[in-house]
Parts: structure tokens; sequence; C-alpha cells
């Protein structure tokens, strides 16, 4: 038999995760959006569309941006974020 | 009559035939290999999103993990991400650029190193969750 009490644990614990996926979401949704390019041209490779050069630079300097994006360092730790 | 007729057609058609010097070909092998850089590319892209993705969450606590109702990124996996994107970064651009260089030679040993950079990344993201 399930009590009052667990049930409302339950709840809390559901409201806790939908506020962390709230709080993560627009990283999320930004990593989705722009993915969406990439499997749209896997998936036109997949279908027998053909590369061209030109498509294979512009994408080396996107996927180039990006990266430099993701290198740029991490703000020093002061020992909060020690994980 | 008909016979000096069907001479010069043959004529005309046999000097057409004799500029065209080469029959029209479609080089497989480097169709081949262009899709497979931009396929490689591409999941790099995706790949490169996804730790963009990662890296934008908040860091995590000291001495907390990751977890559904802790949404957050360790420094650890992002400093080890930052190193396997780096080697991959290198083996997508040096797969693009032998390509280009030669692109009637056999690129498997660049296309092999790719792959690996990326499944380094791959692993160190998977990583991430735990």
């Amino acid at each position: 038999m399930v009590t009052i009490a667990e049930i409302e644990a339950g709840i809390t614990i559901a409201e806790a995760i939908v506020t962390a996926i709230v709080k993560a979401a627009p990283a999320i949704e930004r990593g989705v959006v722009s993915s969406l390019p990439y499997v749209q041209a896997i998936a036109g490779l997949l279908q027998g569309t053909n590369a061209t050069p030109e498509e294979i630079d512009a994408v080396l300097a996107r996927i180039n941006a990006a990266t430099d994006e993701f290198l740029t360092p991490l703000p020093p730790d002061d020992g909060s974020t020690t994980t | 009559m008909r016979m000096i007729y069907a001479a010069a057609v043959l004529m005309a058609g046999l000097i057409l035939a004799g500029c065209q010097t080469t029959l029209p070909t479609l080089n497989i092998s480097n169709a081949v290999a262009l899709n497979t850089v931009y396929g490689i590319e591409n999941a790099y892209g995706i790949a490169v999103n996804a730790a963009n993705a990662y890296k934008a969450l908040p860091l995590c606590r000291t001495g907390t993990r990751p977890s559904a109702t802790n949404i957050c990124a360790k420094r650890s996996v992002i400093v080890n991400l930052q190193a396997a994107m780096r080697r991959a970064r290198i083996a997508v651009n040096n797969l693009v650029a032998f390509q280009r260089a030669y692109p009637t030679l056999d690129i498997s040993n660049f296309v092999a190193a790719a792959q690996t950079a990326l499944a380094d990344v791959q692993a160190v993201l998977a990583s991430g969750a735990n």
C-alpha cells in the first residue's frame, strides 16, 4: 500500500528532475538544433547523394569554428568545481 | 542520291565523334572518397556539438556527481574531452587535406586515424554521464 507521504516524496523527486532538465534545456536544445545539418547530411549520404569538394570545405570551416569554441579554456578552478 | 546523303550523314557523325576525344567517365573511387570524408566530417560535427552542449552545462560542484536532479558537467571530463577533440580535429583536417591533395590515392589510413580519434571523443563524452 502506497502512502500519501511516499507519493509526495515521489512528486518532490519528479519536480527536482524537471527543474534540473529545464535549467539544462537551453544548452541541450542548442546542441540538438546545431547538429541537425550534420544529421541531414549523413541522411543524404545514406540516400545516395554524393558529396562535393565545396560541401566538404564548408563543413570543415563550420566544424573547425565549433572546435575553436569548445577548446576555449574553462574558468580557473577555485576549488568549488573540482570534479 | 540516297547513298550520297547517307554517306554525308555518316561522315558528319564521324566528325562529331572525332571531337569527343574521351568518353565521359565517372570517377567512382573519387566519389566514394568524397562521401567518406564528408561522412566523417559530419560525424565529427555532431560530436563537437555534443561537446559544446556538455560544456555549456553548469560545472558540477565539488563532491557532487551528475544525476537526474543535478545535471552538470564534470571539469575533468571537459578537460579530457578538449584533449581528445584536439586530436580528432587534427585527424579530420589531415584526412580532408590528403584527399584534396591526392584525390586518386587511397585514404584508408587517414580514415582509420580519424575514426579512432572520433571513437576516443565518443568514449570521453560517454564517461561524462558517470
